[in-house]
């Protein structure tokens, strides 16, 4: 654990952060941290995290400016709240849901339709139904979608039956596959879980549910019943290796086995069993209980766009081509990307979209003002990835794949603790106020 | 860094609470503490019988907050692994002591000056 304590500060250090601390709480946010009058016409896509967040930003910003935020789900949909609901922490899905209109600040158009075309050439994008919006500026932030179709026979009406989990589906979906998740712990059997061959948001959360399932078999009496496997579609059980090789040995510790390079491919409900792609070939591993975890990629509307990234290995996700520091389009400048919709090397979450944000709105406010922009994005990701109910490791990393904690020497990334727990089960207000640009 | 300015900390707690009832808990914090050092100091209503409640209130208050937060956290002793962890619950009883030794004290002597009126 030597590598731990190279997180852990002495006193002098801890006392100079805090004081630096209040030092930037007096600093300006930027150089010209004002409000800026214009009559740009700027489109945000998507009313998820990213797409609130700079809108509201936006709106505060700028007098003048038609800002419309595009987005044809009525519900907004708290995510980082659907593991707290498949593991039975919160019982309602009214913890993860609430109006998109409750977020919308004044002076901010909402088109309650979805997107069906963008020409960024000609800078406008047309609804589904009909609704044609020109644009000086605009905000790619539709985040991602669930590409069920990549697993043949899954159908997902079964979620939440029949041994079948997916917490990535939705609020109700995430808060059946905890029924099932209980009935296997009840019964016993196999568990599988698994992580697809594409990014996904929440890159931890596959891990986070089976040590859940494995808790709260232990916790029921019940371990000796089950048998836990975890297929991951690379050869590793997460990107950063450090944390790689901290999960390996928790898994160990647990029991929980794990396979590497199996790319999940099809399902068959009768037969209880996962088909994996492999090196060797397709590879059969038989279920009781599984977490469904499907490929990932941009939505259609950016999908059929030059937006995305023209590197081939990352074309079938189509995640969009931005500078990973000013998240402007690299070739089409008036266009910025927030959150899971942009081709940048860091995890797709909610907290990358909390720094994401204020940079995006300092880049194109400063673009707008003309002058230069102070702010940039340094790849920040956190998560705490949860290894069982009441305890998490909270892993805070930027571009470096280095550690950076907010809480140096308080709080160790790679150790089981209830304070990173408490992060993950009490984030819900300090995410409500980024949506509304205040955080 | 947004996260160290006192606007951002504002901002979570009028989600956690709502706007009214985070200002109403913030204006009643700031007239209890007044009116604590009012009764303790100017009045001088630091009776013996004073420190005999708040004797068995602040424990009581500490012990129970711990295990309200363990319980809205769905968590338990056994999740404490680090030093953070204690010194959190710490933190939390400690505060939840203090507030009670104030509402104590509060309660105690308006009761006082309620009986010297009489």
């Amino acid at each position: 654990m030597n590598e731990n304590k190279k997180y852990l500060i002495d006193r002098r250090k801890f006392l100079a952060m805090i004081a630096s601390g209040a030092a930037l709480s007096m600093m300006p946010m930027s150089a010209f941290s004002g409000n800026i009058k214009t009559k740009a016409k700027i489109v945000v896509l998507g009313a998820g995290a990213g797409g609130l967040a700079i809108a509201n930003r936006l709106a505060n910003r700028l007098d003048g400016a038609k800002i419309t935020l595009v987005d044809g789900r009525k519900e907004h949909w708290y995510q980082p709240g659907f593991m707290l609901l498949a593991s039975g922490v919160k019982k309602s899905t009214n913890y993860a849901v609430t109006a998109t209109t409750d977020w919308v600040s004044k002076g901010i158009d909402l088109v309650q339709e979805y997107a069906a075309e963008l020409d960024p050439e000609a800078k406008y994008l047309i609804t589904t139904q009909g609704t044609k919006l020109s644009y000086d500026y605009l905000v790619v932030a539709p985040g991602l979608i669930l590409d069920w179709a990549k697993i043949e026979g899954f159908e997902t009406r079964m979620i939440g039956k029949e041994g079948i989990a997916a917490v990535y589906a939705g609020p109700e979906q995430a808060k059946n596959s905890f029924q099932a998740l209980s009935k296997f712990t009840d019964k016993g059997g196999q568990g599988l879980f698994l992580h697809p061959p594409s990014k996904i948001k929440c890159g931890a959360a596959p891990l986070k549910y089976a040590f859940i399932t494995d808790d709260i078999a232990r916790k029921k009496g019940n371990r000796n019943k089950i048998e836990i496997t975890y297929a991951s579609h690379s050869k590793k059980l997460i990107g950063l290796p450090k944390v790689h090789e901290r999960v390996s040995d928790l898994f160990e510790e647990r029991d929980i086995n794990a396979v590497y390079k199996h790319a999940i491919k099809a399902v068959d409900h009768g037969k209880k069993l996962v088909t994996f792609k492999t090196p060797q070939g397709n590879v059969e591993l038989p279920y009781d209980f599984v977490h469904v975890v499907p490929p990932q990629r941009v939505p259609d509307v950016i999908m059929n766009t030059p937006l995305p990234m023209q590197n081939k290995k990352w074309a079938a996700q189509g995640w969009i081509e931005v500078n990973k520091h000013t998240l402007r389009h690299s070739r089409y400048p008036e266009i910025f990307g927030c959150g899971d919709v942009t081709g940048v090397p860091t995890g797709k979450a909610a907290s990358a979209v909390k720094w994401m944000a204020p940079v995006v709105e300092d880049q194109l406010v400063a673009q707008i003002a003309g002058k230069e922009a102070t702010k940039t994005y340094n790849g920040y990701a956190g998560c705490p990835l949860v290894t069982g109910i009441g305890k998490a490791m909270l892993m805070e990393v930027d571009y470096s794949k280095n550690f950076i904690p907010t809480f140096p020497g308080m709080i160790d990334p790679l150790e089981e603790l209830w304070a990173s727990w408490l992060v993950k089960v009490i984030m819900k207000p300090s995410y409500y106020a980024m949506l509304r640009g205040r955080a | 860094m947004d996260e160290f300015k006192i606007s951002v900390f504002i901002a979570i707690f009028e989600e956690m609470f709502g706007v009214v009832f985070f200002w109403f808990l913030v204006l009643m914090a700031i007239v209890g503490t007044v009116l604590f050092f009012y009764f303790l100091l100017a009045k001088k209503l630091n009776k013996s019988e004073n420190f005999l409640w708040a004797k068995w209130v602040t424990p009581l208050a500490a012990v129970i907050s711990v295990l309200y937060v363990f319980w809205f956290t769905s968590a338990n002793l056994n999740d404490l692994g680090g030093t953070i962890d204690f010194i959190i619950v710490f933190m939390v009883a400690f505060f939840a002591a203090l507030a009670s030794l104030v509402l104590s004290y509060l309660a105690q002597s308006f009761s006082i000056l309620l009986r010297e009126a009489k």
